[in-house]
């Protein structure tokens, strides 16, 4: 389920905030508690906490007291907003990386682009 | 209930049925050999007296021996501390050494029963009263205590300081058996009697001398390391 | 909270735990990792008061365990040896824990049997060595103590009954939280259910910090052997290998994102060391062990 690659409470984050982008997770709805994030991935609570604590710092989620933990109501846009800003490094970066390497001109890629199924 | 009553309870409960087993097979035996013993002859002695009198004893060793082979562990892995563990078998330990002093002279009257059934009883045998009866449980009783304290002590001697140190110690833990045997005993004429001194002065020597034992299997065992025991 | 403040236990000559100092929170999972004779069952005999310090200082809520009543009572300790009475047979063997342990719960015990598949007319004798180790469980589960130390609870058991065993600690972890210390080998299996990890090698304390951050120590550094070279240069290196003129090497120590970048433009790649591998680094070696305790220190 979790690899090596992250922190698990940081997969357990990123893995939220996909689903609110993919809406999956609408805005103010209850997210499960770290017991039954616990119980379905079987692992220590204390990391689903702190994966919940990640977002909350970052305005993903909201906490209502003796309740539980809520998307945020502008967390999709907030997430977007990110993701867009991080698009171009992340995932374009890379991407021309990994052309350079194996010698695909920038053209070809344009092409590919325009042409293909969108 | 109180840690140490608990393990009193709990020791209580572990032997009942073998307790059971025990004394039945006593009674049994012990009534075997007298409906025997009258078919054939004259009962001048109480079979009784011999087999259960010594059989009683040896178990109680045995039991003593497990104490520390087997239920010392098996409580403090229950979340109980060594030293309750010690007050709890004590009190079991004083119990059951009671009881089985008591069961001789009562054992003795059945048989006495049983066995006057078949005619009168000769002189030789030795018939009780109830005051002899009391006298029997006298007799037996430090026999009783002391061999259960013997078996304790010499397993606590092996459990804390392995062979070598237990052989050592095997010296000192035998004693209260041995002064137990030494001093009470049964004549020829099947009486429960002391030998070289008077009642009172033998059952002193004896309590105090089980009483020692006891104390060398509490300094024994009071911070022993729990592990476990070869089968 | 559990404090050890150098702690030793020796027997005779053999010293099996060196100056120890340890504090554990209560109410978390705690690892604790070791290898064979590491001192790991020293450690947790002394903590559960089966045995008595040579040195130094052991502390529950402020108290020593040893002959503390109160302390033992709230402690139950599942050792290999399976403290019971052979002859017993297992649903005797829960009677008794029922009748003496304050916090038993005989439901549960009953529905683990089940899950165990264990049956309760069998003596103890006639287990096997996995079933034993079931029993054990369920003896240390269904006790429901705050202190709940399981060293290598699992020997001995198929991977589906370790399955069982992990989903069921966890599950009643959830419902009645507790301390509970799991010492084991089976690091990787067991390493998502940890909130805490403790590596002990040759007596002695080597790591003590969350499961997150030990898993995001080791980094397998590979690539051409001088660009690795270059690159691992002044950093703590666990261990190197090469095939042909190409060379890896694990670090101990988590990279920033800046030193990642680096890698990567120097043609390296990068890979994460499991939390068994990193363990075994860790602790392989006596030498090699101090040098690499020092370093971590």
């Amino acid at each position: 389920m979790f690899d090596d690659r992250s922190p698990i409470y940081v997969q357990i984050a990123n893995g939220i905030k996909d689903d609110v982008l993919s809406g999956t997770l609408k805005e103010d709805e209850q997210i499960m508690s770290t017991n039954q994030y616990a119980a379905f991935y079987q692992i220590n609570p204390a990391t689903a906490a702190k994966g919940f604590a990640q977002l909350v710092d970052e305005g993903v989620l909201y906490k209502k007291r003796g309740i539980g933990m809520f998307v945020s109501p502008d967390a999709r846009a907030r997430l977007r907003s990110q993701r867009r800003d991080r698009f171009f490094v992340d995932v374009v970066e890379p991407m021309l990386a990994e052309a350079r390497m194996v010698g695909v001109d920038v053209e070809e890629i344009v092409a590919h682009i325009q042409g293909g199924p969108r | 209930m109180t840690p140490r009553m608990l393990v009193a309870s709990g020791l209580f409960r572990n032997y009942r049925p073998v307790l059971l087993f025990f004394w039945s097979t006593m009674v049994l035996g012990a009534a075997i050999t007298g409906i025997v013993l009258r078919m054939v002859t004259e009962p001048t002695f109480s079979p009784w007296l011999m087999v259960a009198g010594s059989a009683s004893k040896y178990w109680l060793g045995a039991v003593g021996v497990m104490l520390v082979s087997t239920h010392l562990r098996q409580f403090v892995a229950n979340g109980f501390t060594r030293r309750d563990f010690m007050a709890g078998a004590a009190i079991f330990g004083l119990l059951a050494a009671a009881l089985f002093a008591l069961l001789v002279p009562v054992g003795h009257g059945i048989e006495q029963t049983l066995l006057s059934l078949g005619g009168p009883l000769p002189a030789d045998y030795g018939a009780i009263s109830v005051q002899d009866g009391l006298r029997e449980f006298g007799y037996q009783l430090p026999g009783e205590l002391a061999f259960l304290v013997t078996g304790a002590v010499a397993a606590a001697g092996f459990y804390r300081f392995g062979v070598g140190g237990g052989l050592l110690l095997l010296i000192p833990a035998l004693l209260p058996a041995a002064v137990a045997e030494g001093l009470f005993g049964i004549d020829s004429n099947a009486d429960i009697r002391t030998r070289f001194v008077p009642y009172a002065a033998a059952l002193l020597i004896s309590l105090v001398v089980t009483a020692l034992g006891a104390l060398l299997f509490q300094r024994e065992l009071r911070h022993v390391a729990i592990h476990r025991t070869a089968g | 909270m559990i404090s050890l403040r150098d702690l030793t236990v020796s027997y005779g000559d053999t010293i099996a735990v060196d100056g120890l100092t340890l504090d554990l929170a209560p109410g978390k999972i705690y690892g604790l990792l070791g290898r064979n004779g590491s001192g790991k069952t020293s450690l947790l005999s002394v903590l559960a008061a089966y045995r008595k310090a040579s040195g130094g200082t052991v502390a529950i809520g402020g108290v020593d365990p040893f002959e503390n009543a109160a302390l033992m009572r709230d402690t139950v300790f599942i050792r290999d040896s399976l403290d019971v009475s052979e002859q017993d047979r297992i649903c005797r063997v829960l009677e008794l824990a029922g009748r003496l342990r304050p916090c038993w719960d005989a439901g549960y015990a009953d529905r683990l049997v089940d899950v165990f598949e264990l049956h309760r007319r069998k003596r103890v004798s006639a287990l096997s060595r996995g079933q034993r180790s079931s029993l054990g469980v369920i003896l240390g589960l269904a006790a429901r103590a705050p202190l709940t130390i399981l060293d290598e609870a699992y020997l001995g058991m198929d991977a589906a009954a370790r399955k069982a065993f992990y989903r069921e600690l966890l599950a009643d972890y959830l419902a009645h939280p507790r301390t509970i210390i799991l010492s084991t080998h089976l690091i990787e299996e067991v390493a998502d259910l940890l909130e805490q990890v403790i590596v002990i090698d040759h007596g002695r304390l080597v790591v003590h910090e969350d499961t997150d951050t030990f898993r995001a120590r080791g980094v397998a550094v590979t690539g051409p052997a001088g660009a690795v070279e270059a690159f691992v240069a002044g950093r703590t290196v666990l261990s190197q290998q090469s095939l042909g003129g190409v060379r890896e090497a694990t670090l101990y120590g988590a990279l920033d994102d800046a030193d990642a970048a680096r890698a990567r433009a120097a043609g390296l790649t990068l890979a994460p060391v499991g939390v068994q591998d990193l363990f075994i680094h860790l602790t392989s070696g006596a030498d090699d062990g101090t040098r690499r305790t020092e370093a971590l220190r």
